[in-house]
């Protein structure tokens, strides 16, 4: 039992923890943000295991861990205002050329994460020639570049 | 059950945005935000075990003083201390059965000389030279979480306390 709850215990309050990091913390990860998540990984790993490593342990948690997980999308299929909590909904950072000031602050992005975006995306050079830039669910900025000529 | 396809915006988007649901998220992040922070400083403090200016409480029982934790961990190793003013070569301390329940007794320094399982829980008797102060130190491992009561006999009378583990 303990087994179980603890698996469950976890998914839940890393998800929790996560959503409410925000979305950018993970977006942009730096070789320093890598090593943070591989540290968040051990130290969950140890709350999970406890003092119990053996097979039925690890084969129970993760059985947890993947039935939390299925289960949680379906709860999220058939309730859209709880995936919507859960998961976020795209932000449009710049619309039609203009740039949504309090977006960018609310959602800790700069400028230079869009013109990094739009390069990386279409090799834009300018601000102006981004049409539109929306902050997707998975951290990631969707560049859409203005119609040329 | 059919998804609904997203409205065309004008400027060309065709993606539902729920600003006010994500303004919510916002605000509710910077809120979390304070909370992780106010959580951090009570860990600071000793409020969650482990060490901290909160973490360990100190009674005074006649002339013996306990040290116990007030927060300690579940299945963590918590210390309880006990210090005795100079008195007899033999001294005993007395745990409670709620005790025994909800710690497992790791080590014991100095080591009992006995110890006796007694209708109450188990009594402990310590050769200590006669005339000398002397500190136990009893370390243990919690056994579960919750708040956890129970009652220390020491030499001038029961010291009744209350550690919370943690989960």
């Amino acid at each position: 039992m303990e087994s179980v709850l603890r698996g469950a215990t976890v998914y839940l309050v890393l998800m929790v923890i996560f959503r409410l990091s925000g979305r950018r913390t993970l977006a942009q990860m730096t070789p320093f943000d890598f090593v943070l998540l591989l540290i968040v990984a051990e130290t969950t790993q140890q709350a999970l295991l406890g003092d119990d490593f053996s097979l039925t342990n690890s084969v129970l948690l993760i059985l947890t861990l993947f039935m939390a997980d299925i289960g949680l999308s379906y709860v999220k299929k058939f309730l859209p205002p709880l995936a919507r909590l859960l998961d976020g909904t795209p932000t449009v950072l710049v619309s039609d050329g203009r740039i949504d000031r309090d977006a960018l602050s609310r959602a800790r992005i700069d400028l230079d994460d869009i013109l990094a975006a739009a390069r990386a995306q279409h090799g834009l050079e300018r601000l102006d020639q981004v049409k539109s830039a929306v902050l997707e669910i998975g951290g990631t900025i969707s560049i859409i570049p203005r119609q040329q000529g | 059950m059919a998804e609904e396809v997203p409205e065309i915006r004008p400027d060309g988007l065709q993606l539902r945005e729920w600003r006010g649901v994500q303004a919510r998220v916002w605000t509710a992040q910077r809120v979390a935000w304070i909370a992780f922070a106010v959580l951090l400083l009570a860990g600071l403090a000793g409020l969650t075990g482990s060490g901290g200016p909160l973490a360990d409480g100190r009674e005074r029982i006649g002339s013996a003083e306990i040290v116990w934790p007030r927060v300690a961990r579940w299945q963590a190793n918590a210390q309880i201390e006990i210090a005795l003013a100079p008195g007899a070569s033999r001294r005993s301390i007395g745990l409670s059965h709620d005790f025994l329940v909800a710690f497992r007794i790791a080590s014991i320094h100095p080591e009992p000389s006995r110890w006796t399982a007694t209708g109450e829980g188990l009594r402990l008797e310590f050769e200590i030279e006669a005339g000398s102060a002397s500190t136990l130190s009893l370390h243990m491992k919690t056994l579960r979480p919750g708040i956890v009561g129970y009652a220390v006999d020491l030499p001038d009378g029961t010291a009744r306390l209350a550690t919370v583990v943690l989960p």
